[in-house]
């Protein structure tokens, strides 16, 4: 059973303002369909690697790009207010 | 033939010239968008620009790639550089990217004409398109349903006709699903097949980007457009170029269809009985019809959750507003201001997602869910091998159901979480699927027939439909 | 006491680990960023081949084994300097394991793992506001962990002094504390059994100095605590250099739960035994030879061999200033004595930007071998060069002392008795014999006029 401070400490892993009861009546609900029943089984790697770069620099974004979609910024830097 | 090639040879011989075309698409989206809310977003201007740079090269005697001149719409989950890319939720409302998908660029190289972003559920999260914060898109042969899930806008505009073609995403089948409601062909390619780069993520070990058009031979034109290897994309295949279009008519004597029961008991009766008459013309077609049990498709549903949920919770959390996106009003502290954010803008459905994904994750609980679920991803796909091994293709319903009501869904749990039953094996599994038209139900409403390839096997499933497109007639075809 | 160390090292690769930004230090702000780094939606990572080479010369430098197959992962958490919310890292399958680190007194300290991962972008408070820059956002890194074997405040600051050592030599990073890219966190915990107690984290060592400190406070601190009865909470502390003591830091809402899980956007990174073995090859002499050589096959007295080895500019130089000599001891004698007075700061001698080059000190060194300069007169040569450059060698030696010149008339007078009479006799060209004899007794480098005035003062 999922408890209310479980809901909590979600809604803080997420940063999520939530409705709370709402979340703790869904999440238990789901909680019992999400039952897998899955045996122990051997898997071999598939063999497919992660491919790899060269080391070579290719010109980054203009800062203005980096910007244009940040709500306040200020002289090239993000900006938060506390 | 389909409608691609013959636009392009008009377009050649100039017997319609590329702004005729983009104009009478985009009268045609003013004028029936608002009953059927395909588009959230139309780019009148770019689409003409776009026609008059193709007029010019056909005048200048250039050489025109199939794809010129062509309109067609992107869901709104795919990153178009400096056109607003919200995925129909109020957190990306006004977010304008800066570079392009892979996708969207390698179409927009070959000319085709861009004339908006299409409705979807808000980040994909749903089968009926009613999360979109733009509201539901509607079924073109009977408004008072829905579209269909993740991709209703495009599934819509395709299927009324306001787009040649339309690219979408599909993660647990929401580009065979809406495809299957509004009677268009939705192919959800192999993952890897096709470049994630710019598509704007759910769960990123299940998304693949889609294209669902107005007939089998189009679809298949687009598919070979935007598929193939991307630096751009870890997960890519290297050494994948598909030339489908070339496999298309060819003989489908002696293959061998596979029917997993248990998908096929899912269905309802309307959508059963066509399912088997759809079967029925692939034998009269020499194809050889072998029912088997696959009980593991079903379990797939809860692994489904399980991992899209996981996944979407990590990639959504970057939603902020502090680098881009929209911002709560008020606040007292940074870590409220995010919360707060995100508690507004994020809809219902997805902050249950991101929460449910949150707890798979969380201490105490990763090997019993999460764990447990990749486990099972793994078991299916050494099942399909074996199973593959035997038959060249499955067929299956794509939904169990026809379209919902418009609202419907919202009340039924059981059917919302039952809905994408037979599509979210082949996400799991990485395999390539498409939905085409089987017929209608009594309420008139489509009814779609699946077919699930091994991987990278998209030339034999669009061989496949094609035949069977053929064999089920023009009268269904749009 | 008990001591771990989790060692960041900012890798200087020329781009970052999953896109193609320069890494290039300073810059302005947000100059250097892309869809990858910045975390836009959409943006996929690709991971850079250097990232994974560099990690294995840290790996085989630090005698660990290296993984075949090792896998990224993600680390989940929310912070303005993190762009995605998650840090790519790697958690149950890292890229290295089960090393170690010698000390001098022969002791090993086990190192647990090494893995690849991503650093954040920076933050800048101000009142009442944050300044985000992101230019490091995606700079490589690497984590060194070390086991729980460390001792004392003396061993751990050797450990980290050497681990900086060895990495600055196999060219995987600069390692300057002070500028971020090597970072420490101290895990420090007492017990009086065998038991291991609990232990407290000390954030974000800025430099060695700083770390030895806060050990020594926090070991003291739990002793204390132990001493009155008291149980060591798990803490994570942050330490004030002013006051000298660590504190606790601000605990957030929840613990952390990361939930790791594994990165779908990246497969598994292959690194094959063959590959592995080309990267052995490509290695350069590392730290612990070159220190054996060093003392025992260049005969360096141990304190002077360390010196050097503290500053890979000074080692490199003294090498190739001591090839083919017959005692490096004299070209390190001259470096530590001269040149060191010379660059007096510590990032001059990191630096170690001289006018001279290791074969002008080489040509001075083979001089006093061959006695044509004394000691002290190639000290002064070497001060001369440091300023003046190679071309105070050329003039000056040529030149005698007056003493030498001195001395090497009388021993001509002497050893050419019959040419004397002559002289005395009246013959005054027999001077020029005597001369000659002084020119080649001196090699050539005495003045033939001045020589030929001083006999001639001599004979009066």
């Amino acid at each position: 059973m999922i408890t209310e401070n479980d809901v909590k400490r979600l809604a803080t892993l997420a940063k999520l303002e939530v409705d709370e009861k709402e979340m703790l009546i869904y999440l238990n609900e789901m909680q019992s369909k999400l039952m897998i029943d899955c045996s122990d089984y051997d898997f071999a790697d598939r063999g497919v690697f992660c491919p790899l770069r060269e080391d070579k620099v290719l010109p980054s974004m203009p800062r203005e790009d980096a910007l244009s979609n940040a709500i306040h910024s200020e002289n090239g830097f993000f900006k938060l207010r506390k | 033939m389909g409608k691609i090639l013959k636009l392009h040879q008009m377009l050649l011989r100039k017997e319609i010239s590329a702004k005729e075309l983009t104009e009478s698409y985009i009268a045609k989206v003013n004028n029936e968008n608002p009953a059927l809310n395909a588009y959230v977003r139309v780019t009148e201007e770019k689409a003409l620009t776009t026609a008059d740079i193709i007029d010019r090269k056909i005048a200048g005697g250039l050489t025109l790639d199939l794809l010129s001149g062509i309109p067609m719409a992107l869901k709104d989950n795919i990153s178009t550089k400096g056109i607003e890319t919200s995925c129909c939720s109020k957190i990306l409302e006004g977010y304008v990217p800066v570079y392009d998908a892979t996708t969207w660029h390698r179409l927009d190289e070959k000319g085709a004409v861009l004339l908006g972003k299409t409705n979807m559920d808000e980040f994909a999260m749903g089968c009926t398109c009613e999360t979109s914060v733009f509201g539901a898109s509607r079924n073109p042969q009977n408004t008072g349903f829905v579209a269909g899930g993740s991709s209703g806008g495009s599934a819509t505009a395709v299927a009324a006709d306001l787009a040649l073609f339309s690219l979408g995403s599909d993660t647990g089948g929401s580009v065979r699903q809406p495809a299957s409601f509004c009677g268009c062909v939705g192919l959800k390619p192999t993952y890897g097949a096709v470049s994630r780069y710019g598509l704007i993520a759910y769960a990123s070990s299940l998304d693949t980007v889609g294209v669902m058009a107005q007939n089998v031979e189009d679809t298949a034109v687009v598919f070979d457009s935007i598929s193939g290897f991307d630096p751009m994309d870890s997960t890519s295949q290297a050494d994948y170029v598909p030339c489908t279009v070339d496999s298309l008519e060819k003989s489908i004597k002696g293959r061998k269809i596979g029917v997993p029961k248990e998908l096929l008991e899912k269905a309802d009766p309307e959508v059963k009985a066509l399912l088997l008459k759809s079967l029925e013309k692939y034998e009269n077609l020499g194809c050889f019809v072998e029912f088997f049990s696959m009980p593991n498709l079903i379990t797939a549903l809860p692994a489904y959750y399980i991992i899209a949920c996981a996944e979407a919770s990590s990639n959504l959390g970057r939603y902020d507003s502090v680098r881009f996106g929209n911002r709560a009003e008020s606040f007292e502290s940074i870590h409220q201001m995010i919360c707060k954010t995100r508690g507004e803008m994020f809809g219902n459905e997805v902050k249950k997602r991101i929460m449910l994904g949150t707890f798979v994750l969380s201490d105490g609980y990763y090997d019993k869910y999460y764990a447990k679920a990749q486990r099972l991803r793994q078991c299916l796909m050494a099942e399909f091998e074996k199973v593959f091994a035997k038959y060249d293709v499955l067929i299956t319903p794509t939904s169990p159901k026809t379209a919902f009501k418009i609202g419907q869904i919202q009340n039924d749990k059981e059917a919302s979480f039952n809905a994408d039953v037979c599509t979210v094996c082949a996400n799991l599994a990485g395999l390539p699927a498409l939905s085409l038209d089987c017929g209608k139900d009594e309420k008139g409403l489509p009814v779609g027939l699946q077919i699930i390839g091994n991987r990278f096997r998209e030339s034999l499933i669009l061989n496949m439909a094609r035949q069977f497109e053929i064999a089920r007639g023009t009268e269904s075809e749009l | 006491m008990t001591v771990g160390l989790e060692t960041h090292v900012e890798l200087k690769t020329d781009t970052k680990i999953f896109c193609s930004c320069s890494t290039a230090f300073g810059g302005e702000a947000n100059t250097r960023l892309c869809p990858v780094c910045m975390g836009l939606p959409g943006a996929l990572p690709r991971l850079n081949k250097a990232v994974v080479e560099f990690g294995v010369k840290a790996g085989l430098a630090l005698n660990c084994k290296i993984s075949e197959i090792s896998y990224m992962d993600r680390k989940n958490y929310s912070y303005p300097d993190l762009p995605k919310a998650y840090q790519i890292s790697q958690f149950d399958v890292p890229l290295c394991q089960d090393g170690f680190l010698t000390l001098s007194s022969g002791k090993k300290i086990g190192i647990a793992r090494i893995h690849i991962e991503e650093d954040a972008g920076k933050l800048i408070h101000r009142d009442g506001e944050i300044l985000i820059d992101y230019n490091r956002a995606g700079v490589p890194l690497i984590e060194i962990v070390s086991e729980p074997h460390i001792e004392s405040v003396e061993e751990a600051k050797e450990f980290v002094e050497k681990l900086r050592l060895i990495m600055r030599y196999i060219g995987v990073s600069d390692c300057k504390m002070q500028e971020g890219s090597m970072r420490c966190d101290v895990n420090v915990s007492v017990s009086e059994t065998d038991e291991l107690g609990t232990r407290c984290e000390i954030k974000n060592m800025n430099s060695i100095a700083n770390m030895a400190k806060a050990i020594e406070y926090e070991a003291n601190r739990q002793q204390e605590l132990l001493k009155k009865g008291q149980t060591v909470l798990q803490e994570t502390l942050g330490f004030d250099e002013k006051s000298g003591k660590t504190y606790p830091m601000r605990t957030k809402e929840d613990a952390d739960d990361y939930r790791f899980f594994r990165e779908p956007d990246l497969p598994g990174v292959h690194i094959s035994l063959e590959e592995i073995e080309n990267i052995r090859k490509t290695l350069p002499e590392l730290f612990d030879a070159k220190l054996n050589r060093y003392i025992n096959d260049l005969g360096l007295e141990k304190r002077d061999a360390a010196l050097i080895l503290k500053y890979p500019k000074v080692a490199e130089f003294f090498e190739k200033a001591s090839t083919g000599v017959k005692a490096p001891q004299k070209a390190a004698n001259l470096i530590l004595g001269v040149i060191f007075a010379f660059l007096k700061t510590e990032s001059q001698k990191e630096e170690f930007k001289l006018i001279i080059s290791p074969e002008n000190l080489k040509e001075l060194v083979l001089m006093v071998e061959s006695e044509k300069v004394s000691n002290h007169k190639a000290k002064e040569l070497l001060e001369k060069m440091l300023s003046e450059g190679e071309g105070v060698l050329a003039q000056d030696i040529k030149a005698l002392d007056d003493s030498e010149l001195d001395a090497l008339c009388y021993k001509a007078i002497e050893e050419n008795p019959k040419v004397v009479s002559d002289y005395k006799g009246g013959k005054e060209k027999a001077i020029m014999a005597l001369v000659g004899a002084v020119m080649r007794a001196s090699k050539g480098r005495a003045d033939a006029e001045k020589a030929k005035a001083k006999l001639i003062d001599i004979l009066k």
